[in-house]
């Protein structure tokens, strides 16, 4: 089953991370630079994108009625999916490149290791905060 | 009786037609038919003749010859052609051969206080011929024809140069004999050349100094805290005078490591070329210095020239429409690695570049992701930069 709501999720986490590069991607994740505003652009930018999916995932499975690791990881997975989704949305809204193909493997890697570890960490505090 | 006769006639004549027949007709595997080795027969007695034969070589059935072994390429010897000046410190001697204008190399070695012992001129000819010219300070001197198959330089010429002085052949009356690639006195003892070398400095263009030296086997954590226990020989390169770089070989373990801070850094193993068929030679001092200064002038000629692809898109088919229908084209090519600027500090960016050189010289457009029917070589150019980031992930995870 589709969990839709890790879906969109990721996909609005991954566009707000977006929305922000590009408000601050000449003062601060690219000072000087001369690079389009992209996340893999920039190491500052991977970074901050990685702690908002981590954050948006860990939220995603926090407010979610995921029991079990193996629903978390389900909806770590589903957000995952959504973030790569608005990824090459974005990507080939712009210039997406000539090696567009391994841009998006990078960051579908870095989604699904933020989506992953967001959703264990989310479903894990609410299960504390629950008493379970 | 008469009737008897006649058959018999008839009978003897076609035994006769069968045996001419038979004879005729040539059996599968005999001698060529009479005709071919007539029509040969002129060429063939003049060669038996007038010319000495030489043997055919034959080879075993599906024996697979190797390029040429010990051989570094043309690249190598293009770029060692332009090396400045080679300086070789033994322990006993000093060595330098310095290039005259006409491509001959001029070799003068000198003992540890510093006195001319002996001068060595290689005149090379012509492409395939040399000579040697050796003279001593005692005024003693000879020349001697290049031997085939044995590649000249400069590194060729400083060895040969200690070799001759160091077996202290009399230029006057030589008698010596060429052995594994070097004249020697006859009768001298085998000497480990490559062991005897302390150091080796090659001086380039474009204000590149490369210098090797060995240091011996300690336990050494290198590579993401591998142990290693070998000697390594190590080259500093410099450019005009300030660091520029360094490079690691380990012969022990055989891997190839390079630094060259704001161009350059990565690590190759034997595991990496085994594609390749792993080190085709062992790398010596000379190579060090020759490949620390080839990643420096050609990384580069690389960020200078900014390898990008420039070639217009085609008109589009109908069925180009349709996809870029689905799929929107990208045209974009920036130096470095699009979309992923992140790693152009990395070794990840040489796979970027080669790549987009790739798309230049081919015409190559990111279409020709998804349209992989328009041009195979495009194809070629990505499924390289697929492997490339492979193999370069490897070696970025080896890496400290």
């Amino acid at each position: 089953m589709i969990r839709w709501r890790g879906v969109v999720f990721g996909a609005l986490t991954f566009l707000g991370a977006h929305a922000v590069l590009l408000a601050g991607w000449r003062s601060w994740f690219e000072p000087g630079g001369v690079h389009a505003a992209w996340f893999l652009n920039s190491g500052r930018g991977v970074a901050f994108t990685a702690l908002c999916l981590v954050a948006g995932s860990a939220l995603a499975a926090a407010i979610g009625r995921d029991k079990t690791l193996r629903e978390r990881i389900g909806t770590g997975l589903a957000f995952a999916a959504g973030a790569v989704i608005a990824m090459a949305c974005v990507l080939f809204a712009g210039d997406a490149g000539t090696i567009f193909p391994i841009v998006l493997v990078f960051g579908a890697l870095i989604a699904l290791v933020s989506g992953l570890a967001g959703a264990v960490a989310g479903g894990a505090v609410r299960a504390a905060l629950s008493g379970r | 009786m008469q009737r008897y006769v006649g058959h018999a006639a008839i009978v003897c004549t076609c035994l006769a037609l069968a045996v001419v027949i038979w004879r005729g007709v040539p059996a599968r595997g005999a001698e060529r038919p009479p005709a071919l080795s007539q029509s040969n027969g002129p060429a063939l007695s003049q060669s038996k003749g007038q010319q000495p034969a030489t043997a055919v070589k034959m080879l075993p059935a599906g024996e697979r010859l190797g390029g040429h072994p010990g051989e570094k390429g043309a690249t190598y010897y293009a770029l060692e052609g332009r090396t400045r000046r080679l300086t070789t410190r033994f322990k006993d001697a000093v060595v330098v051969s310095e290039p005259r204008a006409d491509g001959d190399v001029d070799v003068t070695v000198r003992d540890t206080a510093g006195r001319d012992v002996s001068h060595l001129v290689v005149n090379h000819l012509d492409g395939t011929r040399d000579v040697v010219q050796f003279t001593t300070e005692a005024g003693g001197r000879f020349q001697a024809l290049g031997e085939p198959g044995v590649k000249m330089t400069m590194d060729w010429a400083n060895r040969q140069a200690y070799s001759l002085a160091a077996d202290a052949v009399d230029a006057a009356a030589p008698d010596v004999e060429w052995r594994r690639g070097l004249i020697r006195r006859r009768g001298a003892p085998e000497r480990d050349l490559d062991r005897a070398v302390v150091s080796l400095e090659t001086e380039w263009e474009e204000g590149l100094t490369a210098s090797t030296l060995r240091r011996p086997a300690a336990r050494r954590k290198v590579l993401a805290n591998r142990e290693f226990t070998g000697e390594v020989v190590v080259t500093r390169l410099t450019k005009d005078g300030q660091a520029a770089g360094t490079t690691n070989w380990y012969p022990r373990e055989q891997v190839f490591a390079w630094n060259l801070p704001g161009l350059t850094k990565g690590v190759i193993t034997s595991k990496d070329l085994a594609d390749y068929g792993g080190w085709t030679f062992v790398p010596d001092l000379e190579w060090m210095n020759v490949q620390a200064i080839a990643f420096h002038h050609f990384k580069s000629e690389i960020d200078r020239n900014r390898f990008v692809a420039r070639a217009a898109p085609p008109a589009a088919g109908l069925l180009e429409r349709v996809v870029n229908a689905v799929v929107p084209s990208v045209y974009a090519n920036e130096p470095g690695c699009d979309g992923l600027h992140w790693l152009d500090g990395t070794i990840f960016r040489y796979c970027c570049d080669v790549h987009d050189a790739c798309y230049a010289k081919y015409g190559c457009s990111s279409r020709s992701w998804w349209q992989i029917w328009t041009s195979w070589r495009c194809d070629m150019c990505n499924a390289w930069v697929i492997d490339c980031f492979d193999l370069a992930d490897t070696i970025f995870l080896m890496m400290d």
